[in-house]
């Protein structure tokens, strides 16, 4: 009885996983991404002028104001980001207002400023590293609900597979280490083995939660059935769960400067400078990582507009002390959140940071990357163990299932090369550039399916790789003949975003050639190698076993 | 049973018959698995005392695991047929449950 457990458990875990293993790779490679969300996006605009010294925190104020004042006088909402480590930059976005004589929809807006002059830095158009981490949940070309539900559907099955995995490896700590290099199918085994059980706490946490980040719209009949029917509901719904506890507290602001004093001597006035010097008194060993008005341009008397400080935002923004300032009856009253009111909206919070990672720091963060490669790189690898198991009797849709293989897990990083490629050689003034950024990831994606296909069987891998490794292998060339950011000027200047995004990209290349290099052609191929870019951990792992 | 004996008059090989018992437990894991998990979702929303937008979200956490033992379960158990029984009886129980609660707090 047991044993046939374990068999329609290892059917199951087969099939499941080979349904929705192209979709899973392609939300493991684009999700993986996002981690780096903000340095791609450094890279995609090389025209920001990074911030390398101190600047004073008013000064900046200042300039963000005159240009907002310009740009954006009838907007709802203000925003300035003061310059981080991870965003060495000073931004001001703002919430435009629907137009209707130019047809144009409520959207944000945000723009740079050069340091010191305060100037407005013009950037390209681009679609930057959150439109490509998006492309992990909403599939860019589907209603975003569609794509919500397709993603959760292949989650699920990622799901299943993760749990039959476990039921069906009864051994899994012993055979965690075992390699059995040289053996075809069977160091196959072995490597999805160290690919799946090593992160498995993370392949478990990333789709439970990626579920439960969707699962309103997934289980949407649910909060129809018991909070109420409708999208009005919904969204009532989602704003009660999103509700804070909140410390009130009415105040005097702390005027550092004898200026301010006499200002504020006739009655109380907010603006964005007298909360910034109240938030920096009152908190004095953090940093202001973000100001904001929300509310602006509210006529009536009875809401006025709301003054927010972020403090120490640098670390993600769920970690901020947010400070929001407003006037209620010619009062200051100060709104400090002291977080979720819901117990059960705390954990979906937990679930929504650890699934995000925005509070990780540098190490860590390469710690999510890695582990959200190897993710790929276990959906990759069963990919290939599916081909072996049935290749004593090949038949045309097994070879061509192989070719479409190589076609996703070396075609989708070469399309994200293209994705990268484009934004440097797309002419700076087309229309709709940003949006044929993707149009060319999923162009370059196809053309690697067919080139896939039509390219005979034995060969189709190696000659993937290579392709991959000159790709990834020119970019930090084509960056410093397109732009004036090469390597050596990344280095004088400071700007380690930028050097750290080539260097990586020189190192995906080099995975690709190495892989490309161990890859024997023939029967007996591909004992050792891997086909992802996680080649190097996997060989840490191996070294130790 | 009585479908799989039906199969053998029809003269229908056994592949067939496999090919058929595996699309039915497919349709059984998709549907009545989100069938199962949203009603039971429903009824834990309900019944957990407390606050209800924290039965909601327990419940909505809740049901991808009720999802994933389901689908394990439809492929784990012997026939096809006990597979079927073994889902949607429970949905039916749970669907009139919660008429019959929402018939009292109504």
């Amino acid at each position: 009885m047991k044993s046939r457990f374990r068999q329609s458990m290892g059917w199951l875990h087969t099939w499941a996983g080979f349904a929705f293993a192209w979709l899973l790779f392609f939300i493991f490679v684009t999700g993986s991404l996002g981690y780096f969300e903000n340095e791609i996006d450094r890279w995609m605009k090389p025209e920001i002028a990074i911030v390398d010294d101190a600047i004073d925190d008013f000064e900046i104020l200042n300039s963000a104001k005159q240009q907002l004042t310009v740009l954006a006088s009838d907007a709802e909402q203000w925003y300035l980001a003061y310059p981080s480590k991870r965003n060495p930059y000073i931004k001001i976005s703002w919430l435009q207002p629907a137009n209707a004589e130019l047809g144009m929809p409520k959207q944000w807006h945000e723009e740079y400023l050069a340091p010191h002059t305060g100037k407005i830095t013009p950037t390209r158009e681009t679609s930057g590293g959150e439109t490509l981490y998006r492309l992990h949940y909403n599939l860019h070309y589907v209603p975003a609900v569609v794509g919500y539900l397709i993603t959760s559907l292949a989650t699920l099955f990622m799901l299943i597979g993760l749990v039959t995995g476990v039921i069906i490896h009864k051994k899994i700590f012993i055979e965690f280490f075992t390699f059995r290099a040289g053996k075809g199918l069977r160091a196959w085994l072995d490597v999805h083995n160290v690919f799946s059980v090593l992160p498995l706490p993370f392949h478990l946490m990333i789709t439970y939660s990626g579920l439960v980040l969707l699962m309103g719209i997934s289980f949407s009949p649910v909060i129809d059935a018991t909070y109420g029917e409708g999208k009005k509901m919904h969204r009532q719904f989602y704003n009660e769960s999103k509700t804070e506890n909140k410390q009130q507290q009415t105040i005097n602001l702390n005027t550092a400067d004898l200026s301010l004093k006499a200002e504020l001597s006739h009655k109380p006035v907010l603006s964005l400078k007298t909360v910034l010097t109240d938030a920096k008194a009152r908190y004095k060993n953090q940093t202001v990582s973000y100001l904001g008005i929300i509310d602006r341009n509210i006529a009536d008397n009875t809401e006025q507009p709301s003054f927010q400080v972020w403090l120490d935002g640098n670390e993600g923004i769920e970690f901020a002390t947010l400070l929001s300032y407003r006037l209620v009856d010619g009062q200051i009253q100060l709104e400090e959140s002291l977080g979720k009111t819901h117990s059960a909206a705390k954990i979906y919070d937990i679930l929504e940071h650890l699934h995000e990672g925005l509070f990780a720091d540098t190490y860590l963060r390469w710690l999510y990357f890695i582990s959200g490669l190897l993710g790929a790189a276990m959906i990759a690898t069963s990919m290939i163990i599916w081909v072996k198991k049935r290749q004593n009797h090949p038949t045309k849709f097994i070879i061509l299932i192989d070719k479409l293989n190589a076609a996703v897990v070396v075609g989708l990083p070469i399309a994200i090369a293209a994705y990268f490629w484009s934004n440097r050689l797309l002419p700076l003034a087309m229309s709709n550039r940003a949006e044929w950024e993707l149009h060319s990831l999923f162009i370059v994606l196809a053309a690697c399916a067919c080139f896939c296909i039509v390219r005979a069987a034995d060969k189709v891998w190696k000659s993937m790789l290579w392709i991959a490794a000159t790709v990834y292998a020119l970019l930090p060339i084509g960056n410093m003949l397109t732009t004036e950011h090469s390597l050596l000027a990344s280095v004088q200047q400071g700007d380690w975003l930028m050097l750290g995004f080539d260097l990586s990209m020189l190192c995906f290349a080099g995975c690709f050639a190495l892989a490309a290099v161990l890859l024997k052609t023939g029967q007996n191929e591909t004992e050792l190698t891997m086909k992802t870019n996680v080649k190097k951990n996997m060989k840490g792992v191996i070294k130790t076993c | 049973m009585i479908i799989q004996y039906s199969f053998y008059f029809m003269n229908f090989t056994k592949k067939h018959l496999a090919a058929f018992n595996i699309s039915c437990r497919v349709l059984i894991a998709l549907v009545g698995g989100y069938l199962f998990s949203a009603l039971s979702a429903v009824l834990i929303a309900q019944l957990l005392p407390g606050d209800e937008i924290n039965s909601i979200i327990t419940g909505l956490m809740l049901s991808f695991i009720i999802y994933t033992v389901i689908v394990l379960f439809v492929f784990a158990t012997k026939t096809t047929l006990r597979a079927g029984v073994g889902v949607f009886i429970p949905c039916i129980v749970m669907y009139v449950f919660y008429h019959y609660l929402n018939g009292i707090t109504a």
